[in-house]
């Protein structure tokens, strides 16, 4: 097994890098409302705030709202931002959960869901349950299960970041996540 | 005594979950984690637990790689939405005139806490110690530690006069519309009286049926006002507001409004707080804690506001200070030893000492409160159900058959005595473990009896398909289901009028009708009325078809399965590749598979392919259909 070096064992420097400073210099142009600096960050990191919004929102519609409400609000959230550029996608990451959260509490959420999630919702009770799989399963949860269960084992929060970012107690939290996991067993055990 | 039952019974699911979430080290330290070493059964459970959360991610994972999910023309609307947004900052803005919220006049229905109404005696107890207060801000500092919920925090959009109205009263409703209300002259408070203590048939959301209670009509300061009268037995009502066309509606954040009854003087009432507490759709709401809290303040001396509470209080300062750290375990012994050596008990408290005792995991406490239910209260809706799980839980424990089977005897007993069984419960624990344990005797008996006891029918028949084959159950399937047919649509509590867009509805309608036509269609061809089968199984997929489901393949099985009794084995094929080759599942691929086999060599497998290339077409162009439906209705809105 090779050794360790000194080297490997200390902490990594933070240099402002042309790379680093490249990024930097982005995030102020876009505090700017330079539309094309915006335009650049779409393009990089468009995809995955839509994706989280549409996971957590379960709609199209709601998901391109909330993507859009982020990107046209960034230049003045990313003041509070203080990271490197490897921190940015987790930061905005973050944030998109919040703002589609938000979404989901303010109730100006459409009154729709996907065609995919409709499937599940129009499944016949008689032998739906033999296709379900994990994406139908979550679709025939409630908002409030779904939403824990998604932040606790996708995002990969902890009950007390859940409980914060839903205004629920983190006892709650705790019990709509259970509540998540038994519903869904039972969906998939009895889709076999 | 507890500490004993501990160390016999399964953890419950919650403890396996959260056991679930422990590292690797702290679960063999935790109670739990030595009973899963030991027991098979519950490490399969911890290991479906953890299989949820791998294959969420998973999911998450291939969906990632969905380069569509970002619409092409989001960047435009984002572009002009903040160039929009830039020029809107840069103009000065309005100071807000003070005073003009709209929630002053009345009180709102958002507040968490109910403190109880000050009596001369209390408030001089207030005056007697600034020690006693000292004691009793830092109790209630304590009290109230938890983190506050955010949505409770913010004023309610609704407020009624009087707060607790008495039964018979008039309450006048105010109403602060919202932004996408703000062009309506007209608003329809719409509501579902919660009158009965006993389970509501309720589903999360507003499920259940909504009536118009008042017209809301636009007062001089901007707030939609309205008033109606509660009826004589009023307990607690669910309420919406939604504008004239009912498309559009607003609620409390993720629930309905909540409003609970009171006495002539304002004073809360059990049965109105009991009503609005058996409402499940309150879960998690802070409507909710506000009725637990109120449960407990008024009423210390029944278990219900203290069954499923995380926090516990009493009555008066000095008893908040001293019952605050009074755990959930004391407090159940206490009322265990009050209530146990009493004669006779109400349904009510009996069905939350269970519900206590199962919130404690203790499932043995839970069966001895269960039994006292059945015995004394074994009409009460509560005892079936009640009584099943029981069973269910003494089937985790991993007793053998010979000691579950003399307790189907009795859910049996109670299964003849429900006046009206629950569709849920139906498909559930209780025929489960008449299916395990009971005889082919009393298993025949459950299928024919659910059928029959269907109110207006159903359109899904939840029994075992063998049971089919017996002539009397499936004479009474056909007259089940198509009373169902005739019956007007039923929305299920996740679709209801509020809930979901007009599309869904449709869908939804659309699907089961379709399924009930396909369940039918299968009925005749059992009955060698194969001309029949396949006209029934025709108006399945036309069902579908009106509708815009594009879930068809329960019509497209059934038109199969006609074809292939009359001999047309290459349309039967061509309507199996429609209902199964589309969806990529191993369950859907087992089926089809098993089809293809049974066809044989009368169909090659060129063939096959071009059906299932037809089918899976036909999925996406219906998809593609769909979403210009939900895309107009949207637009409309």
């Amino acid at each position: 097994m090779p050794r360790l070096s000194n080297d490997a064992l200390a902490p990594p420097v933070t240099t402002d890098t042309s790379a680093g400073h490249a990024f930097r210099s982005r995030l102020d142009r876009v505090q700017a409302n330079d539309m094309t600096a915006l335009g650049e960050l779409f393009a990089e990191h468009g995809h995955m705030v839509h994706r989280a919004a549409l996971r957590l929102t379960g709609s199209r519609a709601d998901a391109d709202d909330v993507t859009q409400e982020l990107f046209v609000r960034l230049h003045g959230a990313v003041r509070g931002f203080t990271g490197t550029a490897a921190n940015f996608p987790g930061w905005l990451r973050r944030v998109a959960v919040r703002q589609a959260l938000m979404h989901v509490r303010s109730g100006s959420r459409r009154r729709e869901v996907s065609v995919e999630s409709v499937f599940a919702l129009t499944m016949p009770a008689d032998g739906a349950l033999e296709r379900l799989t994990i994406n139908a399963a979550l679709a025939r949860l409630s908002d409030e299960h779904r939403t824990v269960f998604l932040l606790k084992e996708v995002e990969g929060y902890d009950h007390g970041e859940i409980a914060e970012l839903l205004g629920i107690s983190i006892a709650n939290s705790e019990v709509r996540l259970h509540r998540a996991r038994r519903q869904l067993r039972d969906l998939l055990r009895g889709s076999r | 005594m507890m500490n004993g039952l501990l160390n016999v019974l399964h953890p419950t699911f919650d403890a396996l979950s959260a056991y679930a979430d422990l590292s690797e080290l702290d679960g063999q330290r935790s109670r739990v984690g030595r009973h899963v070493t030991r027991c098979a059964q519950c490490r399969e459970v911890v290991g479906d637990i953890r299989g949820l959360g791998t294959a969420a991610r998973a999911a998450e994972a291939d969906a990632a790689c969905d380069t569509e999910s970002a619409p092409d023309n989001l960047w435009a609307r984002i572009e002009v939405a903040a160039v929009e947004a830039a020029q809107d900052e840069a103009k000065p803005r309005e100071t807000p005139q003070p005073g003009t919220e709209p929630w002053e006049v009345a009180p709102s229905l958002r507040p968490t806490r109910h403190w109880p109404i000050p009596t001369k005696r209390s408030l001089a107890r207030i005056g007697g110690s600034v020690a006693v207060a000292a004691a009793a801000l830092l109790a209630v500092a304590l009290g109230t530690g938890d983190t506050p919920s955010l949505l409770a925090n913010a004023p309610s959009r609704l407020t009624v006069t009087p707060f607790r109205p008495a039964p018979g009263s008039t309450v006048h409703v105010r109403f602060n519309p919202p932004p996408s209300f703000a062009a309506e002259d007209k608003l329809v408070l719409i509501g579902q009286y919660l009158s009965d203590a006993k389970r509501a048939s309720t589903d999360f959301y507003f499920g259940g049926t909504y009536d118009s209670l008042a017209v809301l009509r636009r007062a001089a300061d901007g707030a939609m006002v309205g008033d109606f009268r509660v009826p004589s037995d009023f307990g607690a009502v669910s309420l919406v507001v939604v504008e004239p066309s009912g498309r559009r509606y607003a609620a409390d954040g993720l629930h309905s409004w909540i409003v609970v009854g009171g006495d002539s003087r304002g004073r809360p009432v059990l049965n109105s707080l009991l009503a609005a507490f058996a409402l499940d759709g309150l879960y998690g709401s802070a409507s909710r804690a506000s009725v637990l809290d109120t449960l407990q303040r008024y009423f210390p001396d029944h278990p219900a506001g203290f069954a499923t509470a995380r926090r516990y209080r009493g009555e008066g300062m000095f008893a908040d200070l001293f019952r605050f750290f009074q755990g959930a375990e004391r407090k159940y012994i206490a009322f265990n030893s009050k209530l146990a050596k009493q004669a006779a008990l109400d349904a009510t408290v009996i069905a939350s000492m269970v519900d206590f005792a199962y919130e404690l995991q203790e499932p043995g406490e839970a069966a001895r409160w269960t039994r006292r239910l059945v015995l004394e209260h074994p009409d009460d809706p509560r005892a079936l159900p009640y009584y099943a799980r029981m069973v269910h839980e003494m089937e985790l424990e991993e007793l053998p058959a010979d000691s579950i089977r003399p307790y189907v005897g009795l859910l049996d007993s109670l299964f003849e005595r429900a006046v009206s069984l629950d569709a849920s419960f139906v498909g559930n624990e209780g025929v489960g473990i008449v299916n395990r344990y009971g005889s082919a005797a009393m298993q025949r008996r459950w299928a024919l009896r659910s059928l029959q006891r269907a109110r207006n029918g159903r359109l899904s028949l939840n029994i075992n398909p063998k049971w089919l084959e017996d002539r009397e159950i499936r004479d009474q399937a056909v007259i089940t289901l198509r009373a169902g047919l005739a019956a007007r649509c039923k929305l299920p509590g996740w679709m209801t009028r509020a809930g979901r867009s007009e599309q869904q509805r449709v869908r939804h309608c659309g699907g089961v009708q379709g399924s009930a036509l396909a369940a039918l269609s299968e009925i005749a061809l059992i009955d060698g009325q194969t001309s029949r089968a396949l006209s029934l199984a025709d108006s399945a997929v036309e069902r579908y078809r009106l509708a815009g489901t594009c879930w068809s393949d329960g019509g497209h099985s059934a038109r199969g399965h006609a074809l292939l009794a009359r001999g047309d084995t290459v349309a039967a094929s061509r309507e199996f590749a429609y209902a199964y080759a589309p969806y990529d599942n191993w369950q859907t691929i087992a089926v089809y598979t098993a089809i293809v086999k049974r066809i044989g060599a009368a169909v090659d497998s060129t063939t096959w392919a071009a059906f299932g290339a037809e089918g899976k077409s036909e999925l996406k162009r219906c998809m593609g259909a769909a979403r210009v439906r939900d895309s107009l209705e949207r637009r409309v809105r």
